[in-house]
């Protein structure tokens, strides 16, 4: 019996070794054969809820043009791969989908992205970046590069300029994870507070997976700050800014990036989320896209969209529009992506010509339970 | 005997020719060439890493879960030095070997009076400050944005791009790693059979060798997982700290369990299992967690000594069947 | 600097219950429990199901306690068993373990998404001052709860006979039949008492902490350093050590920056299991060999 379980197991192994190989067809040959957007994401990992916000948003975008009889009679398919943000697993999905795939939707942590660029570039598809927010994703010279995603350096400018010129803070503390996100996002509010003649009272830092703030919290509370700016993920700002009120620091103003606005936010922080201020990706809340495609967004997943199904949903939208004017060949796609004039959920995008899209950014604050815009 | 010598010469020679015409089986078969010989390049760097705990638990009856930090270490050791100053990657990576030697040395002599699970847990540790101290040294290591452009090695002038081209590099550095562990497994086996034999001799390895063979062991497998660190980093041409987390170092131990360590096939075998079982679930996001979990949990429950393991004694059992 | 004391004691309470876990089964069958992290995190994600369900947080917490005990005898009977009578070695039975943590890692997000979510407090309210200091009232209920359970452990090893049988198990499993004393039920039980005393403090933090699936694997390894630091051969030790884990982690965040965190808590494990594998609390004569 164990015998001839050890064999099965052997056999198996070898079989789909082989079998890897030959799963994916040349997509994109036949006429009637279905146009493959591969989409890559962590789904099972730290960055697990942005990378399936990023899937949500996408698929309604698939599904929406799909119904509309897809694009030139032919449907799309979106594949989807899990890479547990695990950066050669990103590569090897990369060399994986590529081939067979119009093009691409990113959806991992920068590490990830940054990993996976080249072996993409290579394989000459275009891809659209939705959550690595890594200055270093348009800044290294790729030619098949489109990033829907905040910059976090115009995120940060304008943050800290409502605290420090508004607000007129002076005792501002930093708290940031140890991530890429919130490295990049420590320099670059750093250099902000510079720029204004301050000083940070304190510089915490935290690991990505911390549930517990406490001594973080401890060393806030000693700087006594009269503003915290957070650059880290939706999570654990929650995490903090509940800490930080139960242990007292109730009048002490919030700040961080547009990761922040979701009601998830609100949600898990309670209370502690009121008066939070942060960037706000999707402008306007009467934006006749963003109303339906949160409607469709909550009827699917019984959230409500955050930036990342937003920027994702608008993502595969303008994948879908280029895929109408240009066909599948690659080049004539990437050349329609980066011309995009387009107005989405997030409101109007159009890339520069390193991939970046460019859209004004707006504030949020949290009152009563809900997002507003601040300015 | 003789004849069973032949055969293996036989079995090891159309094992080479095999190992050396899978770039052109790959081109002639697969739908998605590159994509398959990336997979199949991992599987031999991680057949590496996993012959370093071959060597270890050979020599020393022990098992690492720190194996992960050594490739760390080579990995960036080899990056920093060829990126930052501009060393010779062929040089850098020697150095990075070598640092990871020394490493070695310095986990194994504290760790000479830890047995079994205490071990695992005192490498466990160890794996965990590596990972700590790449992600928060950000001056020296780049911290969590890593380290771009690694260049790819070029041995014969021309850089290696493809990962065909890199297949033969690998290959050849799995040959050198094989014989590494071959060598050092038969030596000892050598020296306690001696031992047995000469009363002398034995004391003496009783009472000073093994402390200066395990450490020794510590020191090759530390290297052994540096050059695969070594490798990973120039063919990926990236390196994070994300790279070398606790995963990747109980991930290689999988390997190593699930091929079996009592021959060094089992590296080979089990770093194609895990590559192969995460290739398939893929698609399945959350459930490759539970099908991965489950398949770790059916090897070992069934077949203790690993694949290799069992298949052996298959065999052996079909052969006495036979006579 | 009493801050600091106090959040470094409540946050060791919460590692003093998982780690006491993980000692009392090592202890009783030289197993280390690899998917005792797993316990923990379900101990939170049951607190947060139960109480979507419409159960009361009063019965959700010591119900998701319950569920996750029941759950670890599940376990026992199932994996763990067959390699710790089979005698199929320590290591083994530690990838087993690390097997199963993935697959309930796997049915928790596959059930509850990844997402981190908000489960209402047993004790709503504004942390309480104490003489400058202020503590988190869940905090404050764990410490108790950790008071209540130090008490009855010690009742429990020291004056019941499952308690001697526990502590017999541990000295020598082989002799254990011989003596009457029945591995089958004592295994059960001391999985039992593990899973509930992680699934309470699961339960019991997770308004503070957020339930979320990736919350097994950091502590299951702040669990590991409590139980090393204060011995494995000894439940006190896990209790003492969890508390001074806690201090030294909040005190060495205060001087050392708080991103090294982890890298202290790593640090604490080689450190003992170099200096000293027998623990804080451990028997010198201890040969951990």
């Amino acid at each position: 019996m164990r015998r001839i379980l050890v064999m099965a197991w052997c056999m198996a192994a070898v079989l789909l070794v082989g079998a890897c190989g030959s799963d994916e067809g040349s997509g994109g040959s036949g006429s009637s054969d279905p146009i493959q957007i591969g989409f890559i994401g962590d789904l099972t990992g730290p960055v697990a809820p942005y990378s399936k916000a990023s899937l949500e948003g996408a698929r309604i975008a698939v599904d929406e043009a799909n119904q509309a009889g897809g694009v030139d009679g032919r449907k799309l398919e979106l594949k989807v791969y899990d890479d547990k943000n695990n950066p050669i697993q990103t590569v090897n999905i990369a060399k994986r989908a590529a081939p067979g795939a119009a093009a691409l939707i990113v959806a991992s942590g920068s590490a990830n992205v940054l990993a996976a660029g080249p072996a993409i570039e290579r394989a000459q598809r275009p891809f659209i970046v939705t959550v690595s927010s890594n200055p270093a994703v348009t800044e290294s010279g790729w030619k098949w590069v489109n990033r829907v995603h905040l910059s976090d350096a115009d995120q940060v400018q304008a943050v800290l300029a409502y605290g420090i010129e508004e607000k007129g803070l002076k005792r501002i503390a930093l708290i940031h994870d140890t991530s890429d996100l919130g490295r990049g996002g420590q320099k670059l509010i750093l250099d902000k507070l510079t720029d204004a003649g301050l000083k940070p009272v304190t510089d915490q830092s935290y690991a990505p997976e911390t549930n517990d703030f406490s001594a973080q919290i401890n060393a806030l509370r000693d700087a006594s700050p009269d503003g915290v700016a957070f650059w880290g993920t939706l999570d654990a700002g929650a995490r903090i800014v509940d800490q930080m009120h139960a242990v007292g620091m109730k009048n002490v103003q919030f700040m961080g990036g547009g990761g922040l606005v979701s009601n998830e936010f609100i949600e898990l922080a309670g209370d502690a989320a009121q008066g939070t201020v942060a960037a706000w990706a999707y402008v306007d809340p009467d934006n006749p896209t963003l109303k339906e495609m949160s409607a469709k967004y909550k009827s699917a997943t019984q959230r409500d969209p955050d930036v990342f199904a937003a920027q994702s949903y608008d993502g595969a939208r303008i994948l879908v529009e280029a895929l109408k004017q240009a066909g599948t060949d690659p080049e004539a796609l990437q050349k329609a992506i980066r011309a995009t004039q387009y107005s989405g959920a997030v409101g109007d995008i159009t890339f520069d010509d390193k991939g970046q899209n460019q859209r004004t950014i707006h504030l949020g604050q949290v009152k009563d339970g809900e997002w507003e815009l601040l300015k | 005997m003789r004849g069973a010598l032949v055969l293996r010469g036989a079995l090891g020679a159309a094992a080479v020719a095999v190992a050396l015409l899978v770039p052109a089986i790959v081109e002639a078969t697969a739908a998605n060439p590159p994509y398959l010989q990336q997979v199949i390049d991992l599987i031999a760097i991680f057949a590496i890493a996993t012959l370093s705990l071959t060597l270890l638990s050979g020599v020393a009856g022990q098992l690492s879960l720190g194996q992960g930090a050594f490739m760390a270490i080579g990995a960036y050791g080899t990056s920093l030095l060829a990126v930052r100053y501009h060393w010779p990657l062929g040089l850098a990576a020697l150095a990075a070997c070598a640092l990871c030697a020394v490493t070695g040395v310095l986990v194994g002599v504290p760790a000479l009076r830890l047995r079994g699970a205490y071990l695992v847990m005192a490498t466990l540790a160890f794996a965990g400050i590596t990972y700590g101290a790449i992600l928060n040294w950000t001056e020296f290591t780049g911290g969590p944005q890593g380290i771009q452009g690694i260049p790819a090695p070029a041995p014969f002038g021309t850089p290696l791009i493809t990962e065909r081209d890199f297949y033969y590099l690998i290959l050849a550095a799995l040959a050198l790693a094989l014989a590494i562990v071959t060598v050092v497994r038969r030596g000892h086996r050598g020296l306690r059979m001696r031992a047995l034999r000469n009363d002398e001799l034995a004391a003496m390895a009783v009472g000073v060798r093994p402390a200066y063979e395990r450490t020794a062991a510590f020191a090759i497998s530390a290297a052994l997982a540096g050059l695969a660190g070594a490798l990973l980093s120039m063919f990926v041409g990236y390196i994070s700290p994300d790279l070398f987390t606790i995963d990747q170092s109980v991930q290689i131990l999988t390997m190593a369990l699930l091929g079996g360590m009592t021959s060094v096939l089992g590296a080979i075998v089990g770093a194609a299992g895990v590559q192969t079982l995460a290739e398939l679930l893929r698609e399945f996001s959350e459930y490759q967690l539970i099908a991965y979990g489950a398949a770790i949990m059916i090897v070992v429950i069934l077949v203790p000594d690993g694949i290799v393991g069992g298949l052996r004694r298959a065999l052996a059992r079909l052969r006495k069947g036979a006579t | 600097m009493l801050q600091y004391l106090l959040s470094g004691l409540g946050i060791g309470c919460v590692y003093g219950l998982v780690a006491l876990g993980f000692a009392l089964t090592y202890q009783a069958a030289r197993f280390f429990n690899f998917a005792h992290g797993a316990f923990f995190m379900l101990g939170a994600m049951g607190a947060y199901a139960l109480v979507r369900a419409g159960v009361p947080v009063g019965l959700a917490v010591p119900g998701a306690a319950l569920v996750v005990g029941a759950f670890a005898v599940v376990c026992e009977r199932l994996v763990f068993r067959r390699f710790v009578l089979g005698g199929q070695g320590e290591i083994n039975t530690i990838v087993v373990a690390i097997g199963l943590a993935s697959i309930i890692r796997g049915v928790s997000v596959a059930v509850w998404g990844p997402q981190p979510q908000s489960v209402p407090s047993l004790v709503p309210g504004d942390a309480i001052s104490l003489g400058g200091a202020v503590v988190r009232r869940e905090l404050l209920v764990i410490m108790v709860i950790t008071a209540i359970v130090a008490a009855a452990l010690f009742w429990l090893l020291q004056r019941t006979r499952a308690g001697v049988a526990m502590r017999a198990t541990a000295d020598d499993l082989p002799l254990v039949g011989a003596f009457g004393i029945d591995v089958r039920v004592v295994l059960p039980t001391v999985l039992f008492i593990s899973g509930l005393l992680a699934g309470i403090a699961g339960a019991l933090v997770a308004p503070v902490f957020k339930a979320q699936p990736v919350m097994d694997v950091p502590m299951l390894i702040k669990g590991l350093a409590a139980a090393i630091l204060g011995g494995l051969g000894n439940p006190w030790g896990a209790l003492v050590g969890g508390l001074c884990l806690g201090v030294i982690e909040s005190f060495g965040s205060r001087y050392g920056g708080s991103s090294w965190a982890d890298v202290i808590t790593y640090a604490v494990i080689l450190v003992m299991l170099v200096m000293r594998p027998e623990g804080l609390l451990g028997k010198r004569t201890l040969e951990k060999a």
